[in-house]
């Protein structure tokens, strides 16, 4: 696979800050991108490429936490490593909780971010490979017709092919129709990799059993 | 400064006990010529001097009127006349004016040494109390440090990265070191707005930038202001005021109150928490600048205290920062107040007067 060149993201009110991270990020051949503000990064143009976000803690009229939180709710799923100019524990900790890569004290040695970066760069393409997969599944998925469907989420179940017919009040002859449509269309190989797709797409077996009835 | 206090404190009583023994030594002169001094003109005078001598201002003033008539009533006719052969009432006349003039002397020079060593001692407890603030403010110091810092290492590292390419890569390395170089300005500069404040010298009135100064203050501050997460609303529209005053006490006074607003505004759980800092001219030539919080505000009930020395409201207060800056405007002959601010929390005002070229 073509090995993206990944993108580098610093947001920092600070203007020594960000031009020196910004100088040592381009002299070891990465591709950066600057902003001053949350809401500057927000409105820009950004590549569609692996990267991660530098983000300072303090930003003016919001808390670095507070725009990681943002992030997340505008669908951006970045990896974030935090930089401060404080050695603040409490907020380091509060950080690494919400999934920051590093936290990071100014000034830092140039080693720690250079390996932040690589291990956030890596996570972000990983998540990307991920997310291509599961969109590439998803496809397949909706290319089943509303009855496919249904046999899919009891297929799954392991359960024969006779039980299922029962429980749709269907012929036997036309669950294995279904069955091989919905392999052919999943383009899986085996019932165990069916399974697996499942579990990628988030689709739940139906219960093995009906409900036990009420006494 | 202990030690200067107490010397400081001591210095007067000598003055009063030379003053005292002088008044001795008089009146063993004019008992040893034969003076009866059962007229109460002895006793008028010991009170005169000693009163002099302990008093303040109008105590002195009242008893140059007391000494006046009584020079009047013993010494002028129609009672005694001088021309009348009194050889006894021309040598008490003597004594009493010239003990009344070494007294004088004396308590001038006590009164002007005393409020010099004033003076000094409020320029060292505004230098101590500065010194104390910058204590509290050593994070935000620290941040205002590490910014330049940090772009000062990345960029070196990089500077290094470009000398290094192959071939090397001299134009981006220069870039680099312009900005090492701007950094490590940077990075001077903040230690000496902190070192000017520590510094230990006699205050200097000067035409004071008041936009500038204060913006010098809300930078060193930033920090905090940043860390409690408070919006602060930097309010001086004319950037060309100048007050008469000195520079590095001006700025304590501001330094002083927004560090009580960001105290107050610590623990405010709302999010609005609202720091303004304003200057504007008045009507009278004077200006006023506000630094208004949204925090819990002052009790109605201690507002009568806050300005007090030892007053405060915070575990780990000293209490000195207010008295400090209500001496210190005051010494510039101005005012700090503090109020109610609307709708919530607090505002102190000070007014300077404008410097007019």
């Amino acid at each position: 696979m073509r090995v993206e060149q990944p993108a580098i993201f610093v947001v920092d009110d600070d203007s020594s800050a960000r031009d020196g991270i910004e100088d040592l990020l381009q002299s070891v051949g990465l591709r950066v991108m600057t902003f001053s503000s949350p809401q500057a990064f927000l409105e820009s143009e950004r590549p569609d490429a692996p990267g991660c976000i530098i983000l300072d803690v303090r930003l003016p009229n919001t808390s670095g936490l507070e725009f990681q939180k943002a992030l997340i709710g505008a669908g951006i799923q970045l990896p974030v490593i935090f930089v401060t100019g404080h050695g603040d524990i409490a907020m380091s900790v509060t950080a690494m909780k919400s999934g920051a890569i590093e936290f990071l004290t100014k000034p830092f040695h140039e080693q720690s971010l250079l390996d932040a970066i690589n291990s956030g760069v890596e996570k972000d393409r990983q998540r990307r490979r991920e997310l291509r997969v599961v969109s590439e599944l998803r496809q397949r998925f909706e290319s089943l017709t509303p009855r496919e469907r249904d046999v899919f989420a009891l297929v799954i179940t392991g359960r024969p092919n006779k039980q299922l017919a029962l429980e749709l009040g269907l012929s036997e002859m036309t669950i294995k129709v279904h069955r091989s449509q919905i392999t052919k269309k999943m383009r899986a190989n085996s019932i165990v990799e069916l399974v697996r797709f499942a579990d990628r797409l988030g689709i739940f077996a139906k219960e093995p059993w009906p409900s036990k009835p009420k006494n | 400064m202990i030690k200067e206090l107490r010397s400081w404190a001591w210095f007067p009583f000598a003055v009063r006990a030379l003053g005292a023994a002088t008044l001795l030594i008089f009146s063993y002169i004019g008992v040893s010529l034969g003076f009866d001094f059962d007229d109460g003109r002895f006793w008028l005078l010991a009170a005169v001097v000693i009163a002099s001598l302990l008093g303040d201002y109008v105590t002195s003033i009242g008893l140059s009127l007391v000494a006046a008539g009584c020079l009047a009533f013993f010494f002028a006719p129609p009672k005694f006349s001088l021309w009348v052969e009194q050889e006894e009432d021309i040598l008490a006349l003597i004594v009493f004016l010239a003990t009344s003039m070494v007294v004088t002397s004396l308590a001038v020079k006590s009164r002007r040494t005393s409020e010099e060593e004033l003076l000094q001692t409020r320029a060292d407890l505004a230098r101590f109390g500065r010194v104390a603030m910058l204590g509290e403010l050593t994070a935000s110091v620290a941040h205002e440090l590490n910014q330049p810092l940090a772009g000062l290492v990345s960029s070196s590292n990089a500077c290094r990265r470009w000398l290094l390419n192959q071939p090397p890569n001299i134009d981006r390395a220069s870039r680099s070191l312009d900005r090492i170089i701007r950094d490590a300005d940077r990075a001077t500069m903040v230690v000496e707005r902190v070192q000017s404040m520590a510094k230990n010298r006699p205050p200097q009135k000067i035409a004071v930038n008041v936009r500038e100064a204060l913006r010098e203050v809300v930078l060193i501050t930033r920090a905090e202001v940043e860390r409690h997460q408070i919006t602060l609303d930097f309010k001086v529209v004319d950037d060309v005021i100048l007050v008469w005053a000195d520079r590095v006490q001006f700025q304590q006074v501001c330094l002083n109150l927004i560090v009580n607003g960001i105290e107050a505004l610590k623990n405010v759980v709302s999010n609005r928490r609202t720091l303004v800092v304003g200057a504007e001219r008045d009507a009278h030539s004077h200006i006023t600048v506000t630094v208004a919080d949204t925090g819990a505000g002052i009790d109605p009930k201690t507002l009568g205290e806050i300005f007090n020395a030892f007053f405060t409201s915070k575990p780990d207060g000293m209490g000195m920062g207010l008295a400090i800056s209500r001496s210190i405007v005051e010494a510039h002959g101005g005012r700090l107040w503090a109020s109610a601010n609307v709708p919530q929390g607090a505002k102190f005002q000070f007014t300077m007067p404008i410097y007019r070229g």
